[in-house]
């Protein structure tokens, strides 16, 4: 037999060792999970941030060992130019959970996988899966809370100017007002400076405008059947204009971002607050001496008392599979879709968000006081968000146009007639809406 | 003639070789990341602004009909007219204040490298950090700013810093010369130190005063100085984003619209891309064009 050199030994030695590192290695690993059970990064591209969710990210990891969740918190404002940067740069994705407002722009654009064909959509209440079927398919399954925006209301103001009960109607407002600034309370805060905020205004505005038919309204002017300078429309801008006109928003409305928004409501320095519902878990979570919080429906701008006095809300997050997701890892992210939108985990999400009333039919709604408020006087009257619908131009010209309103610099009919200039381009572009 | 590398068996032909190609090997790194990061995304830019792209369906080749539709763009007037006003304030704000600064640091004190690195911090420090605090220190309700000010009986300086579409451009000025001023500043000292201090000795013994110092002696001889501070501080101005995106996003009203905050809003929220591309380079232009103009300009008084 020949002995071995030393050079010999150490080559062979070297090799097996080679041979070792390589079968260990990540690359081997995955080239072996691929023709298996898929373990490894799983990639959520969501709405909201890790610490918000820190709760479903350890019950996926949990039943699914092998499993590493990367959940990238994009945020509501920032989502689609953060998403196209990802998907641009060949980023792994998976799963996306997205604000409603951005899943039409997905579901059009091909980028979301079918999922009518999933064997547990009773599992969810019926308003969802139509809120997320866009030309005939189901794009996305409705995750969270049933939840919107209400006109948040500091009971501590309006103890301190004696008043009892709930306003009603924007005069209740007007004729409130000389007390509340004299108590040192501005009427109304709100976070100016996110102009991503400023369309809300215009959804409970319209909702009354319209006669609560804003979501039929928005159709017809998408479609090009009626236009934005129709009066319907340009009256809900109209109340948006009233309340700047008449000292209502604290003078630093256009410079607060929603922390500093927060800060001077929870501060005693605002009587009212338009924000979210989900505002309610941060409040439960604190302590806010000068804040006793409760909320009440947008207030009546209209004469007629028979149009409801209507909130824009919507039916939770939107979840679902990327269209372009690597074969192997399609098994499991369906899996996990599963998981995330079971009664288990939907559970957790509504309590740690007080959310009143949940998009999973079998789960109870939060028993927070706040919450069953929202349950009796929110969802009853919530409409989808109309911004859901609106092609981004057209959310992106009315927050440009209502932040001037605000800021004085324009009147409703000038900015009416520049977000149908934007509507006008949009269908010189060739642009058509899917309902 | 026979060449060496063919004749000379020892091999001094590829260390010839070798050495003629030296130093091209040497700045091949750097060349390199310049290609990557500049260059190839100038030429990937300019292939995108003839396209029509909105990041999901497949791109359109559109010839020239993005740079048509910058005409028609009526936030693009007004947000090169920002430009400029945001150019003319912060240009002067800093030069002024970092050459005041600097003929300040440059005299002997003790403390002297304590001042120094003190004002040169923002420089350093991050856009996002200085944005969120500057928000919160223009803060009508709660900042510093109007805080002091009303402490002090000042209420009428108490304003809307960020909220009004008066001074809301005004406010993000005075961020930029702050992040700034430091910047300038050390390239102002660097220039104080070439200048012979014979010169002085010379004009203190005629009996110039220090007015007449800075203003024959000091100010002429850092002009090639104060072209670079000038010309950094101008394509700065037309190519700022971070400040007006973090602390307004253009508001209120587009009162703090820029062009690089149109162009990403363009790009990033209404998904043209090309439009957006089309857009960076009619920016690129101007700039070009404006540096080109403030350089002859200051360079036509030259002696050379």
């Amino acid at each position: 037999m020949k002995q071995l050199s030393r050079r010999d030994f150490l080559k062979a030695t070297a090799g097996a060792a080679g041979a070792s590192l390589l079968s260990a290695s990540p690359f081997a690993l995955n080239v072996i999970r691929a023709q298996g059970d898929y373990q490894g990064k799983f990639v959520i591209m969501s709405a909201g941030i890790a610490e918000q969710n820190a709760d479903l990210i350890e019950g996926i990891q949990t039943k699914f060992p092998g499993i590493e969740v990367e959940w990238r918190g994009l945020t509501s404002e920032k989502y689609v130019e953060l998403f196209t940067a990802s998907e641009v740069a060949g980023d792994q994705i998976d799963l996306m959970d997205l604000n409603g407002q951005d899943l039409r722009r997905y579901a059009v654009g091909g980028r979301m996988k079918d999922l009518s064909s999933l064997t547990y959509l009773d599992r969810f209440r019926p308003i969802g899966l139509e809120t997320y079927t866009v030309g005939g398919t189901l794009w996305a399954l409705p995750n969270g809370g049933i939840s919107g925006f209400p006109f948040f209301v500091n009971r501590k103001a309006l103890d301190a100017i004696g008043f009892e009960g709930d306003p009603e109607s924007y005069q209740d407002l007007i004729d409130m007002s000389p007390a509340l600034k004299e108590a040192g309370y501005a009427p109304f805060v709100h976070a100016g400076q996110n102009i991503y905020l400023w369309p809300i205004w215009q959804f409970w505005g319209y909702a009354q405008s319209s006669g609560n038919n804003a979501v039929e309204g928005t159709y017809s002017v998408l479609a090009g059947d009626t236009k934005f300078t129709d009066p319907e429309h340009v009256a809900g801008l109209e109340f948006l204009y009233r309340y700047a006109q008449d000292g209502m928003f604290i003078d630093s409305v256009n410079s607060l971002d929603v922390p500093a928004a927060q800060l001077a409501f929870t501060e005693g320095k605002g009587a009212f607050w338009y924000h979210h519902s989900s505002f309610v878990g941060t409040y439960r979570s604190g302590e806010y001496p000068n804040l006793d919080l409760s909320f009440i429906q947008p207030l009546r701008s209209v004469e007629d008392t028979n149009v409801m006095r209507q909130l824009p809300g919507g039916t939770g997050a939107a979840v679902g599979i990327y269209s372009k997701i690597a074969p192997e890892r399609e098994e499991i992210a369906l899996a996990i879709l599963d998981f995330m939108t079971s009664d288990e985990m939907t559970t957790i999400r509504n309590q740690n968000g007080a959310d009143a009333v949940s998009t999973n039919v079998n789960v109870a709604p939060s028993d927070d006081p706040l919450a069953l408020r929202y349950a009796e006087i929110g969802s009853p009257a919530q409409i989808t968000y109309l911004d859901w619908y609106w092609p981004p131009e057209i959310t992106r010209a009315f927050q440009e146009h209502q932040q001037a309103l605000v800021a004085g610099t324009e009147t409703p009919d000038v900015a009416a007639q520049g977000i149908q200039d934007a509507m006008d381009e949009l269908y010189a572009d060739g642009y058509e809406f899917v309902s | 003639m026979a060449s060496i590398t063919t004749t000379n068996p020892s091999g001094e032909g590829w260390r010839w070789r070798l050495g003629k190609l030296s130093p091209y090997l040497w700045i091949l790194p750097a060349l390199a990341l310049y290609f990557v990061f500049k260059l190839g995304p100038l030429i990937g830019g300019l292939v995108l602004s003839v396209l029509r792209w909105d990041g999901i369906e497949d791109p359109v080749f559109v010839g020239l009909q993005n740079f048509e539709r910058i005409f028609s763009d009526d936030i693009v007037g007004l947000a090169l007219t920002h430009n400029v006003l945001y150019a003319l304030g912060t240009v002067t704000g800093k030069i002024l204040l970092a050459l005041f600064l600097a003929l300040l640091l440059n005299q002997g004190m003790r403390g002297r490298a304590f001042y120094r690195t003190s004002l040169f911090m923002p420089v350093v420090m991050s856009f996002v950090v200085i944005s969120i605090l500057w928000s919160w220190l223009y803060n009508p309700d709660f900042g510093l700013i109007n805080n002091l000010f009303k402490s002090l009986g000042l209420n009428f300086l108490a304003l809307n810093w960020l909220g009004d579409t008066n001074i809301a451009l005004l406010s993000l000025i005075i961020v930029d010369i702050w992040k700034w001023y430091g910047f300038h500043m050390v390239i102002f000292l660097a220039g104080l130190q070439t200048i012979p201090s014979e010169l002085y000795e010379a004009a203190k013994i005629d009996g110039a005063s220090n007015w007449q110092q800075l203003r024959y002696i000091t100010l002429p001889l850092l002009k090639p100085v104060m072209i670079v501070n000038i010309t950094l501080s101008l394509a700065g101005a037309f190519n700022v984003f971070d400040i007006p995106f973090i602390m307004t996003q253009g508001g209120p009203a587009n009162a703090t619209m820029v062009m690089a905050v149109h162009i990403y809003l363009r790009g990033f929220k209404f998904y043209r891309f090309g439009y957006s591309a089309a857009l960076n380079y009619v920016l690129l232009v101007i700039v070009t064009l404006v540096s080109a103009l403030q350089l002859r300009l200051m360079s036509s008084n030259d002696g050379e």
